[in-house]
Parts: C-alpha cells; sequence; structure tokens
C-alpha cells in the first residue's frame, strides 16, 4: 500500500470541495480557503495499492478527474487558477510550506 | 574565505559601528521639511540651490512633508515619493519615477497618488539634492510641476539614510538557539560574484531600507516536551511574551524561534498573525521542520542547514511587511488587491519566493541568490503608503489619528477627553457624549478663549472604529464667537462637552464595537495632544432594538438630538417618541425625552410656508411665508425633562454627561421657576447637588448650584400643589 496525500493549495477561497478516489469519497467540506502566507489549504491522505488509480476532485462547480498509476507514494498538490481551472501537481516528495 | 560559525548574532539597538553602510556616499534616504510654518521651508539657507517663489498651494502646509528619494545606494529604485499633510488626520502619498538629469538632480513623473480624489494636480517632479557629504547638512528641493499650475517648491533637510524605522524582538522555545546570522559563503553554492561576509538579519533589512534593530529583551518560553504550537497559542505568546505588543500599527514585530507547528514536519515558518484586527505583528520558524533536513550528499550539511534556516527567518519576516509569496503577486480578490498591478515572479531569486519552487529547485535558486529581495518588493517596502507596509496597520490611516501632530514639546495647557463614568462602555443606541477638559498645567497664568471648547475652533477630534478608517468629527453646527479671554491660574481648568456619535461626516459612533478617540488643539507653537480615549459600544439586546435603529440612526434625529429640540423635524421627534415608550428602560430613552422637552418648555419661532406647487426656490416672504411663534407646553415639557433628569438622577448625569446635565437640570429649573413651581426648582437643583456631590463634581460648581438652591428656596411660596396642605 502506497501513501496518497492529495493537498489544496492555492485558490480556494472559501468554497465547498469534494475528493473522490476510486469513486468513493474520502473528503467533503463547505468550506476551503487557503492561507495564502503558507499557500496551503486543507490536506486528506489515504493509501492505495499499486496501480491504476481514479481521482475525482470537484470545485468551484466543476471537476477535474485524474489517473495516476500508482507506484510508490504520491503527493498531489491541486490549486484553482485564476481563471477558475483546477490544476494539480505530482510530487513523491511531501509538500513544504512556509 | 573565514568560515563563520553560523550560530547567534549579538545585535542590540541600533549603533553607528554596526551600521550597514547602505547609501555611504550616496543622498537617498529619508528627508522632512521644518514644518509648522507655511512658507518657512522655502528659505534656502544653503545658498546653493536657486528657490523660485512658491506659487499658490492646493495643499497647506499643515505639518512636515516627508521626502523618500531612492536613487543610489544599495538596490536604487530610481524612485521618489513622498507625504503631504493635507488634514490633521490625513496625508496625501505621492511616488514618481525619476532619472538622472544632471549631477544632483532627478526628474520624472508621478504615477501614484493617495488617496486619488485629493486636488493635488501635480504631475512631474524635478529634484535637486545639495552636493555637500555632510549629511547633517544635505538639503533637497522639490519643484512639483502640473498643467497650468505653478511650480510648488519645497526645501527639505536630510534625516536618515533609511526610509523607515523597524524593530524586531527574537523570543525562542528553550531548546531553540536562534539563527540570526548566516555566512553567505559558508555553503558553496552560491553566486560566484556573492560577497564572501557574515550577513545578520537585521543587515538584510537596513539593506532593503529600514533602519532596523533588534529589542535587547529577549525571552526563552519553556513548553511542555512533544507539544506543538498551534495559531492561536502562537497569538497568545506573543502578547505575554513581546514586550512592545499592543493592539495597535507600529513598525515592530516579534519572532519566535520554535520547535514545531501542529501542522508538522512540513511547515518551516508561518506569519501567524492574522488574528484580530491587527495583523501582521508576528511570525514563527521551526527548527523541527523541512528546514533542518539536508539533502544526501550535501557537500556541507551544516551550512545547508543553517542557510535554510535563516532564509526562513527572513522570509516570515518578510510576510510581516506585507509581502506575499512571489508567485502570488497578482492576486486579487478576494483575497484583497494588489496595491499596483504586479506581475508574478515564480523564478524570483527573492525572500519572498520557495527556493525549491524555481526551475532546478533549491539548487538553481541559491546558485543565484543574493540575499535579497526583489526590485518589486523594496519599491513597497521603501515607498508604498505606510498603511500598507507597517505591522498591525489595516485600512487608510489606520489608528494614527495624530501621526503628523506637531507636538508642543513643553506644553503650559493639557486637553482631556473623557467620559464620565467608570468604564467607557455604553449602551446599544445610547448617545456619546464626551467632555474635554483644557487644564493649565504651568506654574503661570495662561490665557485662553473661554469659549473655546464650544467653538472647537482650533481643535480637531478624530475617531476610529477598531478595523476601519479614521474619521475627522466635523460637528453640525460651526459656532462663530467673539474670542473671550479668560485666565487660567495654574492647575485651572474649563469644560465643553461635544455630542459624538454624529455630526456632518455622518453618523460616527454607533455600530457596536470599539472605538479610539483623541483631541488635538492646535496652537501656533505646535498641537496639545490627548491621550486616547478607548470606548466601547455593546451590540443590541433585542429585536425591538435593532429596529427601532433603522429610524433612530438617522441624519434627522441626530440633529434633533444635537441641537436639544426641533419644532418642525416631525419624523425625527416621532422616533424620540417611539424610543421612550418603546425602550423606556434604557439610557437612550432618557437622552430621546431631553429634545422633545426642550422643543417645547418656551414659545419658539417656527418658519411656516404656505404648501404650494413652485419648483424655484424663492425667498419664503415672497410665497407667504413668515416666522410664527408657536405656544409653548410648560406642563408636558416638565414632565419629560423630570422624567429624564431627577428619575434614575444618577444614571442620567452619567449618560448625559455632567456639563450637559447640569445644563438641562437648571433649563427645567428655570421652567419650574417660571411657572411659580420654586419649590419644586428648589428640589430639582437639591437632586442635581446630591448627584453630582457623589460623583466628585468640583466644589466650585456645587457651590454654584447650593446657592441657586437657596436662591429658589428663599422664594419659594406654596406650590399649585400644596396649596391648602397648610405648608
Amino acid at each position: 500500500m502506497a501513501l496518497l496525500h492529495i493537498a489544496l493549495q492555492e485558490g480556494f477561497t472559501g468554497e465547498p470541495v469534494a475528493i473522490a478516489v476510486d469513486g468513493q469519497e474520502i473528503y467533503r467540506k463547505d468550506q476551503v480557503r487557503t492561507r495564502t502566507q503558507i499557500g496551503h489549504a486543507d490536506s486528506v491522505e489515504t493509501t492505495h495499492d499499486a496501480g491504476p488509480a481514479r481521482i475525482e476532485i470537484r470545485a468551484r462547480g466543476t471537476s477535474s478527474t485524474l489517473t495516476p498509476t500508482i507506484a510508490g507514494d504520491l503527493y498531489l498538490a491541486v490549486s484553482i487558477s485564476a481563471d477558475g481551472r483546477i490544476d494539480h501537481r505530482a510530487s513523491s516528495q511531501p509538500f513544504r510550506y512556509m | 574565505m573565514k568560515d563563520v560559525d553560523p550560530i547567534s548574532e549579538q545585535d542590540s539597538v541600533t549603533t553607528d559601528d554596526s551600521i550597514d553602510a547602505l547609501h555611504a556616499r550616496s543622498v537617498s534616504g529619508l528627508y522632512a521639511t521644518l514644518g509648522g510654518i507655511p512658507g518657512l521651508e522655502l528659505a534656502d539657507e544653503a545658498g546653493e540651490v536657486d528657490l523660485d517663489a512658491a506659487g499658490p498651494s492646493l495643499i497647506p502646509a499643515l505639518a512636515g512633508e516627508e521626502l523618500r528619494l531612492d536613487v543610489d545606494g544599495r538596490y536604487p529604485q530610481m524612485t521618489a515619493s513622498g507625504t503631504i499633510p493635507i488634514s490633521p488626520v490625513q496625508r496625501l502619498h505621492w511616488i514618481a519615477n525619476v532619472h538622472a538629469t544632471g549631477p544632483h538632480t532627478w526628474s520624472g513623473g508621478i504615477w501614484y497618488k493617495d488617496p486619488i480624489v485629493t486636488p493635488f494636480g501635480y504631475t512631474t517632479v524635478d529634484i535637486k539634492v545639495s552636493s555637500t557629504p555632510v549629511p547633517a547638512i544635505r538639503k533637497a528641493k522639490v519643484v512639483f510641476n502640473g498643467p497650468g499650475l505653478r511650480p510648488r517648491v519645497r526645501i527639505f533637510r536630510f534625516r536618515s539614510q533609511y526610509f523607515h524605522k523597524v524593530e524586531f524582538e527574537y523570543d525562542s522555545e528553550s531548546a531553540i538557539t536562534p539563527l540570526t546570522t548566516v555566512a553567505t559563503c559558508a555553503h558553496p553554492n552560491h553566486p560566484a560574484t556573492l560577497p564572501c561576509e557574515n550577513v545578520s538579519i537585521r543587515k538584510v533589512f537596513q539593506r532593503a531600507g529600514f533602519d532596523a534593530s533588534v529589542t535587547p529583551a529577549s525571552s526563552t518560553l519553556t513548553s511542555p516536551p512533544g507539544t506543538t504550537w498551534s495559531d492561536m497559542e502562537m497569538h497568545d505568546a506573543m502578547i505575554v511574551y513581546w514586550s512592545k505588543f499592543a493592539n495597535t500599527a507600529q513598525w515592530a514585530f516579534w519572532v519566535l524561534f520554535a520547535d514545531q507547528h501542529d501542522f508538522g514536519h512540513g511547515l518551516g515558518g508561518i506569519m501567524f498573525d492574522d488574528i484580530g484586527p491587527n495583523h501582521r505583528q508576528g511570525t514563527s520558524i521551526f527548527y523541527n521542520s523541512f528546514i533542518s533536513d539536508v539533502p544526501p550528499g550535501d557537500p556541507n550539511p551544516a551550512a545547508y542547514t543553517a542557510r535554510n534556516r535563516f532564509w526562513t527567518a527572513v522570509h516570515e519576516m518578510g510576510h510581516a511587511f506585507n509581502l506575499a509569496h512571489s508567485w502570488q503577486k497578482s492576486l486579487g480578490a478576494p483575497y484583497g488587491t494588489p496595491w499596483i498591478p504586479l506581475t508574478d515572479e515564480p523564478e524570483a531569486r527573492s525572500f519572498m519566493n520557495y527556493p525549491y519552487g524555481v526551475a532546478g529547485g533549491d539548487t538553481a535558486f541559491f546558485a543565484d541568490f543574493e540575499y535579497r529581495f526583489s526590485d518589486v518588493e523594496l519599491l513597497f517596502m521603501r515607498h508604498a503608503p505606510a498603511r500598507f507596509v507597517r505591522m498591525g496597520d489595516a485600512a487608510w490611516f489606520d489608528h494614527h489619528g495624530f501621526e503628523q501632530a506637531r507636538v508642543h514639546p513643553e506644553a503650559p495647557l493639557s486637553l482631556d477627553l473623557r467620559v464620565n463614568r467608570t468604564r467607557a462602555a455604553f449602551e446599544f443606541l445610547e448617545p456619546v457624549v464626551v467632555e474635554l477638559k483644557l487644564k493649565n498645567e504651568s506654574k503661570a497664568p495662561h490665557i485662553v478663549d473661554e469659549n473655546i471648547l464650544t467653538t472647537l475652533d482650533g481643535i480637531t477630534i478624530a475617531l476610529k472604529r477598531q478595523g476601519s478608517p479614521a474619521r475627522q468629527y466635523v460637528p453640525f453646527a460651526q459656532y462663530c464667537m467673539q474670542a473671550s479671554p479668560r485666565v487660567l491660574q495654574p492647575g485651572e481648568a474649563i469644560y465643553g462637552s461635544v455630542y459624538i456619535t454624529a455630526g456632518l461626516n455622518g453618523i460616527d459612533v454607533a455600530e457596536p464595537g470599539r472605538y479610539v478617540l483623541q483631541a488635538a488643539l492646535h496652537t501656533p507653537t505646535g498641537d496639545i495632544v490627548s491621550r486616547p480615549l478607548l470606548l466601547r459600544i455593546a451590540p443590541p439586546r433585542g429585536y425591538e432594538e435593532e429596529v427601532i435603529a433603522q429610524d433612530f440612526f438617522s441624519d434627522e434625529v441626530s440633529r434633533v438630538l444635537a441641537f436639544d429640540g426641533s419644532r418642525v423635524l416631525n419624523d425625527a421627534n416621532k422616533t424620540l417618541r417611539d424610543v421612550v415608550e418603546r425602550l423606556g428602560e434604557l439610557r437612550v430613552a432618557k437622552h430621546a425625552r431631553v429634545p422633545l422637552g426642550l422643543a417645547i418648555a418656551k414659545r419658539r419661532k417656527v418658519l411656516t410656508v404656505a404648501p404650494g406647487t413652485e419648483r424655484t426656490m424663492r425667498p419664503a416672504a415672497a410665497v407667504g411665508g413668515s416666522i410664527k411663534l408657536e405656544a409653548a407646553q410648560p406642563d408636558r415639557a416638565a414632565s419629560e425633562l423630570k422624567n429624564a433628569l431627577l428619575t434614575n438622577a444618577d444614571v442620567a448625569a452619567e449618560s448625559l454627561g455632567h456639563v450637559d446635565y447640569k445644563y438641562y437640570v437648571d433649563e427645567l429649573t428655570r421652567l419650574l421657576e417660571n411657572e411659580g413651581e420654586s419649590e419644586e426648582a428648589a428640589a430639582a437643583q437639591d437632586t442635581m447637588y446630591q448627584i453630582l456631590a457623589a460623583r466628585n463634581v468640583l466644589p466650585s460648581v456645587l457651590d454654584e448650584i447650593a446657592q441657586r438652591r437657596q436662591e429658589l428656596t428663599s422664594t419659594a411660596k406654596p406650590s399649585k400643589k400644596s396649596k391648602g396642605k397648610g405648608i
């Protein structure tokens, strides 16, 4: 089992956010807001078997689906861009904030 | 290269030998006019600057103007900025890009002014600085030009090589040794051209343009082993441990070196203070976090860690100056608005970027990093309006009602702003009446205008609700009275009262919350400034108060309260009647009864105009208007006033204020006396005497009341009510 860490980072302004992994909802909050001084809003962790995963993120009336292949611990940063797009960035290393 | 142990610097309050040579042989820095006497600053004492006669100024000289010239020395931004007092509580802020036009001269266009609506038509500046190498006698001449305007000329004296002052206090957990100095070349990955030196945090901010000092008093915090810090705990610790903590804006902030945040290993530091009304006063750095991690194979792990810890401390402190991360510069609503349109700087080699966030990661970052902030950040820190940068500040002219007052160095008088109650807490809807006291503090008699606390001539009152901009109180009426000189003996004082809730500026003190009030008396030799008066308006206690408030907080009602009654503002009178009937137990009911009673206590002149259909304004006489006398209703008036003033008289004296309470009881007394009720009039004076004596009012005032009571008692005849009772 590998760690799947999903960090909600820039661009959240108090909106509801929901995250589902392989169709199972693992996160739902009504108000998610970025603390701009650290560029972080919230995060959630789960575990996942090695192999393909389907991660769906819903926020601001839109959704984004990612289908990474899990091979080890995965850190996924999710941000909302100025034009309302859901952006993501994957890393094998933990995120750092300051 | 000297290898330096990057441990704690022995920083203390600025001393000459420790000042970084930021602007050696430079002219950049802070300049200020003498201020105070308009025109005086135009004199050319140096004789080397050709002065033109200044034209009529759009902006009066109220106090010193400032100039920040940024054209040489460390990281010059080729910018000039300045502030000009435009009222006793407000400054105009301007910024210009400048370029050299000759030896010691610069010119450029003004591209920023704040507030933007100020009628300041000047669009360019020409600046000439005297060539003297001696800072103490250096001067700058600034000529403001604008289309159709005569040049506005100001001469400034050099004050400091820095643009602002700032003070840090470093506190730490007992197991942490704060690292506030680093050797720039201790780690082999650095720019080839980077000077190898020991750089302190203080020096970084000096180079950014700040006269930075470190508070000598630092504290060590002992926290239970294995515990981490929440933002709330750090905020509480800041209040307890920071020797300079105040709920106010100041160029100072607190830095905590701690073990770990509740967030865990992934948070290296945080500007935690986004709590309460005064933000950005506290930052923390966490040594038990990723900033102490060293990548495998690093050639100098100790230097790598030291650099990370140092860098993180400056980064968090940068947030206290309101600097955003490099990739957030353009971020707008709902987070806030950039002070000027900005673009992101995701690759900036600045303290405000994440080193691991740039292309090539932190190896690429530190290969080009010069221990500095970016130009955009330096422009903001040095030249943006202070309220945007200063720690604890919020909106325009936040908090500092008399920031630029020319405080009288040896004032013979003191001005006191106070309320006649132990705690300055007011009920919701309760009108706020404050008392002004002007006292001779010298050992010699002093002449003052006896009416000054009535006319408020030369007195400014600033008021500010917490979290809102400051406002200047403007009374509904401006009295023009002949000056009446009065000799104040040493220790003697005169008193006045001010209905502060509302004025021509609107309703200033009504919303629930905390307020700060401050008054200043402007004299030719300097301003006499009162201590700030802090007061609180309680929230409404029920739905009915909220409903009535919608009608009560209106211009008409405010005018009726300010002028002690009206015969024509019927809607306002109806609202006041509503207050009496529905909220009779509240203090506001006493305030409502006073104008309702006084308006009908005597015959009053009223202008009557027959209803017409004219659309053009014409003289009242031309449309049949006339001034008529409306009859008094003494019984109803006396009833209202007795209810207001003699029932729960202590509450009345407290809420109305001693000065106004005495005035109103004297009016009631006169009304009763005129109605032949001398005995009742004497009783009113007696009640007032007892109440004010218990409230420690001056003996001279009590003597006056006693004398009036005696006069009324000696002339009292059996009243209508006591007739037939053999009294």
